[in-house]
């Protein structure tokens, strides 16, 4: 009798277990259709465009939790000490920033105080009778290189000479009410009297048209020259003042006159540097 | 005589409101893995699911699991049907054994849903997704979470079918 209720009590509890759960059956359909999809998205990668096209319906929830980030994070500052040093740091970064360019405008104006110091200097020298000094105002580049200086225009005469920090840089090419345009010492047909300071040699040098590029006029084939000679003004004919650097001889070749060689003076003007020009008569 | 038609209606709005309660959970889902950027999800929509599954067994069927699998792996951007796969063999399991579930204590429940979630959890870093070094810790620490919001996640559940199944 005990036997048989154990049994009764044996079958009830295992029924219990049983009646109405799910079988293993009915996973199965699904299963396979999941499993069938698994391969075709780890074959064909057919999952990527539903991907990105449901992932847009997903963006609103995402956003919203951005946005909630952004939220709790401002308002955890506001009641936080961390409020008032975000905003002193902004404002000391604001500070920062307009010391900067305070600091900018400084080093300019240094700048621009060293040049002038420089410009100055050649005023003192005796080869220079008179000196007006201007500013650049503006400047058109290669190939047709110019720079127009703001200057006091009753002073100036087309004489003049137009000197940089760099030295010797140009001539006068025209006057304008308001103010002067100068063209740079290797233009076409700018003829300079010079003299190799080796040497000691009085030559005449010619502006081709070419960027920094000079040539020494009837250079005698017997003269004394080398590569890296140094050519300054000469300061006869009375219009260049005497003892500014030229450039270097950088060329030496035969031309088609045999008794002559063509020589290349790379110029050292440099046409586009500074800010301050000085006009100069010997 | 209607009661075999009133019994259907009342199936497809319970049918209906255990959808809306999961896709409520996946919402929820979404929004604190977005607040969180972790590498392993808290999956409160499997939970929703547990929970229908030995509530409501006869109920909620397996086209929901499979709805909201493919939800999650789309944004999660893992495999299609990943999700889906395991969340058929948990309702599957849940389903089989809702008898023996029921019967268990808050605790054990919160056990054996911490057991679950930590076993699809593995399965699915090391299956679907990319391994990382911090991932343990994100792992036991979602696992613990999981157990303790278990007996919040049942009573609210609870509280919502006992509401519904008495107003309709």
């Amino acid at each position: 009798m005990f036997q048989k209720e154990h049994k009764q009590t044996s079958i009830a509890s295992n029924a219990i277990f049983t009646t109405g759960s799910m079988r293993a059956s009915k996973l199965l359909p699904s299963l396979i259709f999941t499993i069938f999809i698994l391969i075709l998205d780890i074959n064909f990668s057919l999952g990527k465009e539903i991907k990105s096209a449901f992932l847009e319906s997903f963006s609103p929830i995402s956003n919203l939790s951005q946005s909630t980030t952004e939220l709790s994070k401002e308002i955890s500052l506001f009641f936080t000490s961390q409020y008032k040093l975000v905003n002193d740091l902004e404002e000391k970064n604001n500070e920062i920033e307009k010391l900067n360019f305070e600091l900018l405008k400084l080093e300019q104006l240094s700048k621009e105080n060293e040049e002038l110091l420089e410009i100055m200097g050649y005023t003192k020298k005796q080869t220079i009778s008179k000196s007006v000094i201007g500013e650049i105002i503006d400047m058109s580049y290669f190939p047709k290189e110019s720079i127009s200086i703001k200057t006091n225009i009753a002073e100036i005469s087309e004489e003049m000479v137009a000197l940089s920090l760099n030295g010797l840089v140009g001539i006068i090419d025209q006057i304008f009410p308001s103010y002067v345009k100068v063209i740079p010492i290797y233009e076409k047909k700018v003829n300079i009297p010079g003299v190799i300071q080796r040497t000691n040699q009085n030559i005449i040098l010619e502006g081709i048209g070419e960027q920094n590029k000079l040539l020494i006029k009837n250079f005698k084939k017997n003269s004394n020259i080398l590569l890296e000679d140094k050519v300054f003004t000469s300061g006869l004919g009375g219009k260049y003042p005497k003892g500014f650097l030229i450039g270097i001889v950088n060329k030496i070749s035969a031309s088609k006159d045999d008794s002559i060689l063509e020589v290349e003076v790379q110029s050292l003007s440099n046409f586009d540097t500074g800010t301050k020009i000085l006009f100069a008569n010997p | 005589m209607t009661e075999y038609l009133d019994k259907k209606n009342n199936f497809i709005s319970i049918y209906f409101f255990i959808g809306i309660t999961i896709l409520i959970s996946l919402v929820i889902e979404i929004f604190i893995s977005n607040l969180f950027n972790l590498s392993v999800y808290l999956p409160i929509t499997l939970m929703f699911l547990i929970y229908w599954n030995m509530a409501l067994p006869k109920d909620i069927g397996l086209i929901w699991a499979m709805i909201f699998g493919f939800c999650l792996d789309v944004n999660q951007e893992i495999l299609l049907g990943s999700h889906v796969l395991l969340f058929l063999l948990i309702s599957y399991l849940t389903q089989r054994y809702f008898h023996r579930l029921r019967a268990l204590y808050m605790i054990q429940q919160s056990l054996f849903v911490a057991v679950v979630i930590l076993i699809y959890q593995i399965i699915l870093i090391l299956f679907f997704s990319e391994f990382k070094g911090s991932i343990f810790l994100e792992l036991i620490l979602m696992t613990v979470l999981s157990a303790f919001l278990w007996p919040v996640i049942f009573g609210i559940l609870r509280q919502l079918r006992i509401k519904f199944i008495q107003s309709s």
